[in-house]
């Protein structure tokens, strides 16, 4: 953007606006990690800062079996909603991002309604239909439900991924002999791999961020995921907090990981899909 | 399925585009479009306990349930209050700080840096923010409850267990957690105004705040009233973050209409009743996009 000339107070203003605002999003965090250090000795109520620093909060998360279990579960329902996403994600993306057929621009279009329905009842008829399947307190309604809310935003963004690359490079291999599905597969796929990587990154982190499904498919202990652990653990009766924080900690670092490796492709995506939309 | 992708003559094109489509459109039809015809179902045959489909017509007992339950009013103004505001600051402040950082030739290290803060909380769940705020805010344990102690405040603060003010606790850590994609949004549709614009303006001598009125604002008018509908719509429906932190408590003094579902489907196993609020939060999303659309469309 252009702009002549800047008043200096409206810049000095700027910075300390900013600053602030910058300042209520870190402190949460910093207080957080600060916590998670905090000897048990030592209970939250005696004061802000703690006066010895310790990493056993952490060493006890590990040793865990509720909070490991809670992990591990994670870890299965993330990758499979992300892998299944993918599977019917890249022939749609492609199929949106090469062809113009009828019915393409209501299908986009149907893809965004989709987001604005209310979450809340897709889980009375999923769990509906998952108590008459027999899956209810199993991750796989969990898996088809991450999937589901995913799905469209992945489409989108892949759409993007493969209308960036060239068609002669697709058209050259289906002169060699390749038909469409094994250009896809063997010319487009290893050179959108950043894209897909990025989406497959997307969708593992909002479902391993997800509670409402988590909670309401799965009844067993062992069976749930660490977002509904740490849920039901803040609402009992003697809470361990600083267990629980270094538990939340754990369970976070690896997704703010994974969001700075793929900020920038994802924001592209979100910004396509918004605009367009 | 081989013949249909070896052939690239203009007749066959559809039918190959529709083989890679079908998969994805399949899944939304079977868990997406029926689902939701299962519960509008639900909504008017459901008796009142279970799922059990009533072997007569119901003449939309459920329905009338709710119409007549006494905290229907109340939390309809608690879901307005909740999506309303949260709508508001979202764009406001999403608003404040894309144009501050987009606009501003600051320091880049400082931008880099300040705008990562911000982004951060899209890849924290909202179960770690709502943990986080209850710890916050909880009167012994919070770091805010013990501070005001040491300066002498003789009260109890504890918002979360305060009738008036647990909505208004949850409602602004919904704004601290989703202002950034706001704010992402709105940034990235500034950054896409053409820079002739604004070169041009310099030219005929418009300073800053003309080139924001005249320029900024009608460019991006499309993308926030497009923005304000998806967030409203989505905000009266969201679970997780009132859920976590007060259950919809105390006193119902928090709950909104999405908790008021949960708990009728999954609490008391009303699912009929359940799925006729939902109907109706649905129905209401509805029309309101259609009447922001409508507006949009006069102008």
């Amino acid at each position: 953007m252009y702009v002549n000339q800047i008043p200096r107070w409206v810049r000095i203003l700027a910075y300390i606006i900013i600053s602030l605002l910058a300042t209520i999003y870190v402190l949460p965090y910093l207080w957080m990690v600060m916590s998670s250090f905090r000897p048990s000795s030592y209970p939250f109520a005696m004061g802000i800062f703690p006066r010895t620093w310790t990493i056993q909060n952490y060493i006890n998360t590990i040793n865990n079996a509720v909070f490991m279990g809670s992990f591990v579960n994670s870890f299965i329902v993330a990758g499979s909603a992300a892998v299944l996403t993918l599977l019917f994600g890249i022939p749609a993306g492609y199929g949106f991002a090469r062809f113009k057929f009828r019915g393409s621009n209501f299908m986009m279009g149907f893809l965004i309604v989709v987001r604005t329905f209310p979450g809340i009842l897709l889980a009375i008829a999923l769990f509906v239909m998952a108590v008459k399947l027999d899956l209810y307190d199993t991750h796989i309604p969990l898996i088809v439900a991450n999937t589901l809310l995913n799905l469209p935003f992945a489409i989108w963004n892949l759409r993007t991924v493969f209308a960036a690359t060239s068609r002669e490079l697709e058209e050259s291999a289906m002169v060699e002999g390749c038909n469409r599905l094994q250009s896809l597969i063997r010319i487009l796929l290893p050179i959108t791999l950043p894209g897909l990587a990025s989406t497959f990154a997307f969708v593992f982190i909002l479902s391993w961020n997800e509670y409402l499904f988590a909670t309401t498919f799965i009844s067993t202990a062992e069976k749930r995921l660490i977002s509904t652990t740490m849920a039901s653990a803040i609402g009992q009766f003697n809470v361990d907090y600083a267990l629980l924080i270094s538990a939340a900690i754990l369970s976070t670092i690896p997704m703010i990981v994974l969001f700075l490796l793929i900020q920038r492709y994802i924001i592209k995506g979100l910004a396509m899909g918004s605009i367009k939309g | 399925m081989e013949q249909f992708l070896n052939k690239e003559t203009n007749r066959n094109r559809i039918p190959v585009a529709y083989w890679f489509v079908l998969p994805a459109m399949l899944f939304f039809a079977l868990l997406a479009v029926y689902p939701s015809g299962y519960v509008a179902f639900l909504s008017v045959f459901a008796g009142a306990k279970g799922t059990a489909i009533s072997p007569e017509f119901t003449n939309f007992s459920n329905y009338i349930a709710v119409f007549n339950s006494r905290n229907l009013v109340q939390i309809l103004m608690q879901t307005g209050f909740y999506a309303g505001v949260a709508t508001l600051l979202h764009l406001a402040l999403g608003f404040l700080i894309a144009l501050l950082l987009n606009v501003l030739p600051l320091n880049i290290t400082f931008t880099r840096l300040t705008r990562t803060a911000f982004l951060i909380p899209w890849a924290i769940s909202p179960t770690v923010v709502a943990i986080m705020f209850r710890l916050l805010l909880h009167p012994q344990v919070g770091p805010i409850a013990i501070m005001l102690k040491q300066t002498g405040y003789a009260g109890v603060f504890g918002p979360l267990g305060d009738p008036d003010w647990a909505l208004i606790a949850v409602t602004l850590t919904n704004v601290w957690t989703f202002t950034p994609f706001y704010f992402l949004m709105l940034l990235s549709a500034m950054q896409a105004i053409d820079p002739v614009l604004f070169e041009a303006a310099v030219v005929d001598g418009a300073n800053g705040r003309q080139q924001i009125l005249h320029i900024t604002l009608p460019s991006i008018k499309n993308t926030v009233l497009t923005l304000a509908i998806f967030d409203f719509v989505t905000t009266a429906a969201y679970f997780d973050l009132t859920w976590i932190m007060t259950q919809g408590g105390p006193i119902n003094r928090s709950e909104i209409l999405s908790t008021w579902v949960y708990r009728t489907a999954f609490q008391s196993f009303e699912f009929g009743k359940a799925s006729a609020i939902g109907m109706i939060l649905f129905a209401v999303s509805i029309m309101f996009t259609i009447i922001v659309l409508r507006a949009m469309d006069k102008e």
